[in-house]
């Protein structure tokens, strides 16, 4: 029983990340109905950019160079965020292509993206440069470490500021009125392109956070992590229903404990088959998920 | 006879009545229009009929056979033909690969007849291009036959629809506001056409329109729906003037 | 025919028949393995054009069905003593099997999601294979022998060059059949607008189930010519990057068409080779050409087909023959 507790501590924490590039997913194609393919790779790139921060400082870092460390990666990832659908993604949608170019496109900036990171870090893993002690609490017997808690509490923290920011102020009510209609909401007068531009920052931030956390946490980090760690928080955003915010985050952590379950009592090498099993299932059977409506297509 | 029978067809979107309780029918050889205010659930009844929405209660009789549930492909086999309120061609196929497509439906080739070219398979190609060059010819835009769909005027891509739905030799032919985007002369002619496809083909069409004065001139018998219910049926001068059906489009329409 | 010699078509195809035939006989052993793996992509990019180029569906995770291919004849000659031609077969049969079994629940599903769920059952397949005991696990399989017909064996590069040849033609031949066909024309219509191609009787879902198998089988058959060419095979070869650079190939030179196809792969091929000097930046450049094509050329580098203007008729009004009246 506390190795079971143990673990779906465990599992939060890994389903947090999970939640938090889950949201991007979800923001983008609530938006504009695309599969921004390349968001898990916008993770992997705060992580790095995280280690680039990290780096700069000598001896201890403490909590001022964790906070620089996130600041910088969510404003250097928002940004090549907002770069990717300006160059990539835009030329396309005005041009209103196809889907499956979007999607080719998506992929191809994915790959750009990872081996961009290869060329300037190595193909290697690099070894995060912080250390921070592995103490904690216990209850009963279930250890929670400080670096756990503080992982949890400020997701907690974000994504109470999500919510406020998406239903209380006009800008998170500009992006729900384009995701419903873009073409009215850009005759009210509203600058569609600045939001989906805004969409694509606070995704990218979003997952850039994950990535530092991820980083800390685990230690050590690699150019292709994003590849298979955006899968799976693309899982989690279907679990959820995509498109909607706490879905994404819900998603999430049942991915995290149902994964983490999934590898003490069937193996650690069967983990992905069964993120991917998951994945498939919800798709066929779910669509919409646990907490998404349905979209009706107009025909 | 009647070759449509739309029994108490109701469609919800979850507490929203879009169609509620809507019956008529369609006689042969008739051109029905189909009119109402913006919002009144006329693409609802029509996305139905053609079996791209499943009513939630009440059925629709098409030429004997209870049509609701069934896909949208099965119903054009049963001899439906219909053409989209927002041109829906196949955009970067030319002209003619897109006439040939109503012809799928009535062939058969599947992948071995096409890997061997066997004698039938070769006969049935003959034939989807004949049919599909008569229909061009027919609402008279053969000259674009080798150009892309997407390249074209309006006006020419829904004469392009028309003539791919005609190719799938219909029974019944539904258009979808025709009318809509079309400059004066080319709504001249689109009555012209229509009044010609009835004529040539014996066709029985169902046509919905914004613009009530076309459909009067072309239309055997009208109904009116507003608010998802149907509020009048008859002859053209009589629905037109019927006090409901005018306080519908001037009372409460303002466009 | 007032088309100039040199200009006309079949001229050029003559031609460039006659190159294949002959780069094993011109070149070195290098570069008649370098031809040897462009033949691989052209048939893999053959079978996945059926799925995205014809139908419009992008699957992610095509590597899958060659990894089938791969390990059908892997197993079954090493281990069964099964003859090439049969596991061959067989194959593609399992291939098409595996195509059709993913493809009846997520052919119903939008797009993008049907391009990550083929993602991640590429990515299952390529698990399957490396942590299960009858694939050999992480290292594969190995000693696999080459294909023989009685005593005849395809022992040498060259004579497997040709086979693969022989196949890279069979698939071509059967392709642009099919895309030329009723049921070709099926899956363009699905592609450009599956209601309408649904309003026009075209069953979207059998359809999309047929392409998906067919493509599969592509797959698996040069899957299990892979197998026999490599000798060995192990899951790394069956990845992501494989389904990438397989629609890199697709999309690249032509999506859709035969001739642009062929070109893509060929591209995939040689690109590397013409700046091996600067290896490492090889997928980055991949990753960028994807984007700038989309951008630029959606269609592919291979030109468009030229839009014709036909006569009208005589008198366009008032025409129509009897056949159109049934």
């Amino acid at each position: 029983m506390d190795i079971f507790l143990q673990q779906v501590i465990n599992a939060l924490v890994v389903g947090t990340f999970y939640g938090l590039i889950a949201l991007g997913y979800s923001m983008v194609y609530g938006i504009i109905r695309l599969l921004n393919f390349a968001h898990g790779d916008l993770f992997m790139l705060g992580a790095f950019a995280g280690f680039s921060v990290l780096s700069l400082f000598t001896g201890q870092v403490g909590f001022i160079g964790i906070g620089l460390a996130l600041i910088v990666s969510v404003l250097v990832v928002g940004l090549i965020g907002l770069g990717v659908e300006r160059i990539a993604y835009r030329p396309l949608i005005k041009k209103k292509s196809p889907k499956l170019n979007l999607l080719i496109t998506a992929v191809g900036v994915s790959l750009a993206i990872e081996y961009a990171v290869m060329l300037s870090y190595g193909p290697s893993f690099r070894v995060y440069p912080i250390q921070l002690p592995n103490t904690g609490f216990h209850i009963g017997d279930v250890k929670i470490t400080y670096i756990q808690l503080g992982i949890i509490l400020f997701t907690i923290l974000i994504m109470i500021f999500l919510q406020l920011f998406i239903h209380k102020s006009i800008y998170g009510k500009a992006m729900r009125s384009i995701a419903i209609d873009d073409t009215a909401t850009s005759l009210m007068g509203i600058p569609v392109h600045r939001f989906i531009g805004l969409t694509f920052f606070m995704g990218s931030g979003l997952a850039a956070v994950a990535g530092v956390m991820d980083g800390i946490y685990y230690g050590q980090i690699n150019f292709l992590m994003g590849f298979l760690f955006g899968l799976k928080a693309f899982t989690a955003a279907v679990i959820g229903g995509i498109g909607s915010v706490n879905g994404a985050m819900l998603g999430g952590l049942v991915l995290g404990i149902v994964e983490t379950l999934g590898t003490v009592y069937v193996g650690g090498e069967w983990k992905d088959v069964f993120a991917f099993g998951i994945l498939i299932l919800f798709l066929v059977l779910k669509p919409t998920g646990l907490l998404g409506e349905a979209v009706n297509e107009r025909v | 006879m009647s070759l449509v029978e739309v029994d108490e067809i109701e469609l919800r979107f979850g507490g929203l009545v879009a169609v509620g309780d809507v019956s008529f029918q369609i006689e042969e050889k008739n051109v029905v229009g189909l009119i109402g205010p913006n919002g009144a659930g006329k693409t609802s009844m029509f996305n139905m009929i053609t079996g791209f929405y499943k009513p939630t209660k009440g059925k629709i009789i098409f030429s004997g056979t209870n049509i609701v549930g069934k896909k949208p492909s099965k119903i054009t086999q049963l001899g439906m033909a219909r053409t989209f309120q927002n041109i829906r061609l196949f955009p970067s196929l030319t002209v003619r690969e897109n006439v040939m497509s109503g012809m799928h439906s009535k062939t058969s080739q599947g992948i071995w007849g096409a890997v061997l070219r066997t004698a039938k398979q070769q006969k049935e190609e003959k034939e989807i291009l004949e049919i599909a060059n008569d229909c061009l010819s027919f609402v008279g835009i053969k000259k674009y036959a080798g150009r892309l769909a997407k390249n074209l005027p309006y006006g020419i891509q829904r004469r392009v629809e028309i003539a791919r739905a005609l190719a799938t030799k219909p029974k019944l032919l539904l258009l979808d506001e025709p009318a809509a985007g079309l400059n004066l002369s080319e709504r001249k002619e689109l009555i012209d056409l229509i009044l010609r496809i009835k004529e040539h083909f014996q066709l029985t069409v169902l046509l919905i329109e914004h613009d009530v004065g076309l459909v009067s001139e072309v239309a055997d018998k009208i109904v009116v729906l507003d608010y998802g219910r149907k509020i009048a049926e008859g002859l053209p001068n009589e629905v037109l003037a019927n006090p409901r059906v005018i306080e519908a489009y001037i009372g409460k329409d303002d466009d | 025919m007032n088309t100039p010699f040199l200009k006309n078509k079949s001229f050029l195809y003559i031609l460039l028949f006659i190159v294949m035939i002959a780069i094993p006989l011109i070149t070195n052993r290098y570069w008649t393995d370098v031809a040897s793996t462009a033949m691989f992509y052209i048939l893999l990019a053959l079978g996945l054009n059926i799925i995205v180029g014809y139908a419009g569906l992008l699957d992610l995770g095509y590597s899958a069905f060659f990894a089938v291919g791969s390990y059908t004849t892997g197993i079954l000659t090493t281990q069964f003593g099964v003859s090439f031609w049969i596991s061959i077969f067989l194959g593609a049969i399992f291939a098409t099997v595996l195509g059709v079994l993913i493809g009846i629940p997520t052919l119903r599903l939008r797009s993008d999601y049907l391009a990550i769920v083929t993602l991640g059952f590429g990515e299952i397949i390529r698990l399957i294979a490396n942590n299960s005991k009858f694939t050999g696990g992480a290292s594969g399989i190995y000693g696999i022998p080459k294909p023989k017909i009685g005593s005849f064996v395809f022992q040498s590069n060259v004579l497997l060059y040709y086979l693969m040849f022989i196949f890279v033609l069979l698939a071509i031949f059967v392709i642009w059949r099919l895309g030329n066909s009723r049921v070709g024309r099926a899956w363009k219509y699905i592609r450009e607008d599956e209601d309408a191609a649904e309003a026009m009787g075209v069953n979207g879902l059998y359809y999309k189930l047929l392409a998906y198998g067919l493509g599969a089988m592509f797959g698996g058959l040069a899957g299990s010519l892979f197998a026999v060419k490599m000798s060995a095979i192990a899951p790394e070869s069956f990845g992501f990057m494989q389904s990438a650079m397989i629609l890199l190939a697709v999309v690249l030179g032509g999506i859709g068409r035969i001739s642009g196809v062929i070109l893509g792969a060929v591209l995939v091929i040689l690109l590397p080779e013409a700046m091996r000097s600067f290896s490492d930046w090889r997928i980055f450049l991949f990753g960028v050409l994807l984007v700038l094509t989309m951008i630029f050329r959606p269609n592919g580098l291979w030109p468009s087909k030229k839009e014709t203007e036909e006569m009208d008729d005589p008198e366009p009004l008032k025409g129509g023959s009897k056949s159109v009246v049934s």
